[in-house]
């Protein structure tokens, strides 16, 4: 099998995925209940991938304290309240998150 | 917010530029992925000029690390696919948050900004589109950003990968835990948004547990956008 081919055909399918809607963009209006809706799936999906990750980083539940990505993760909405800035956050959350893992052995 | 006022959608070099700059320093952590996809991809038996090809066309991160699992002599063809789509389902609805803003664009530029987007600058735009600002040189010059330099890394990966460890081991994956932490918080909070916050992550989290593989974003985007509709239209 060419991976060219193969190449391409992902590039398709993710693509697609990204523009299915688009495709037939007339000048469709969404109903109020869809944009409402919608308003809220950035959220939604920000939750749904950041969760499971600082929950199971292996995979399996771990809440326990001993979990540093569980506990940097709380660090860093905490700061990202308090200082309101993303870069202070990233660079805060991974700096107490390294501190755990290499500095404390977590 | 309106989504007709024509200054929101504007599209020029300055804006496209800021956008950039805007994304350039989450777009560093996005080379040392690029350089571990690289170092993955060559020891997954794919040649040089395929690996490149991979990352400017495809720009999935999750879905490249995944096919190349798949990766084979004989590489099966409708699970490479599936498994492609479920990981980027959560582009269908992106997709939709972006159509009203989108909408307006020529075809040319709507396929270009599209091809760029990422969960990095989708998240940090839509925050700015819902406060009424523009953002749609966020959204392209930060697509521009992250994709250019998942193109670095992906290159310096064929070369350098041997460099540095697995970043996964490593941890680095936190570095998108913390930006993801950070735009959730950092946006509207309120009783209903701090539910629907449970209900995405719950529904994720059971998702992950008895659901196929590689849906549990989609399913936890879903329950919470659902949930949200539903709440309004009782309200009103």
């Amino acid at each position: 099998m060419d991976e060219v081919l193969l190449i391409f055909g992902m590039f398709l399918v993710t693509f697609s995925v990204r523009y299915v809607l688009f495709a037939a963009a007339g000048k469709v209006h969404f109903p109020g209940w869809l944009n409402i809706g919608l308003g809220f799936v950035p959220p939604a999906v920000l939750t749904a991938i950041a969760v499971p990750a600082v929950l199971m980083p292996r995979g399996e539940l771990w809440l326990q304290p001993d979990n540093p990505w569980l506990v940097a993760g709380l660090f860093a909405a905490i700061i990202s309240v308090w200082r309101r800035d993303l870069l202070t956050t990233i660079v805060s959350g991974m700096a107490f998150f390294m501190l755990l893992r290499f500095g404390l052995g977590f | 917010m309106s989504d007709s006022d024509p200054h929101l959608h504007e599209l020029n070099c300055q804006n496209i530029w800021a956008g950039f700059k805007q994304l350039v320093p989450i777009s560093f952590f996005v080379v040392i992925f690029g350089l571990a996809f690289g170092l993955a991809a060559t020891q997954a038996g794919l040649d040089n000029s395929s690996i490149i090809v991979m990352s400017t066309l495809v720009f999935a991160g999750a879905s490249q690390f995944a096919a190349l699992e798949l990766w084979s002599v004989e590489v099966a063809i409708i699970p490479l696919a599936v498994t492609v789509f479920a990981i980027n389902a959560r582009h269908l609805l992106m997709g939709a948050t972006l159509y009203p803003w989108l909408r307006q664009l020529p075809p040319t530029k709507r396929y270009t900004v599209m091809l760029v987007v990422s969960d990095a600058n989708w998240a940090m735009s839509m925050q700015a589109f819902t406060r009424g600002e523009p953002a749609m040189g966020l959204l392209f010059g930060g697509g521009l950003a992250l994709w250019s330099f998942w193109i670095l890394g992906t290159w310096l990966g064929l070369y350098f990968g041997n460099a540095i460890q697995d970043p996964v081991s490593l941890g680095l994956d936190m570095v998108m835990g913390c930006f993801l932490l950070a735009m959730v918080v950092g946006g509207q909070k309120d009783f209903r948004m701090f539910i629907i916050w449970i209900v995405a992550a719950v529904s994720s989290l059971l998702a992950y547990w008895y659901l196929p593989p590689n849906s549990h974003v989609i399913v936890g985007a879903l329950a919470g956008g659902i949930l949200g509709a539903i709440w309004l239209e009782k309200k009103r």
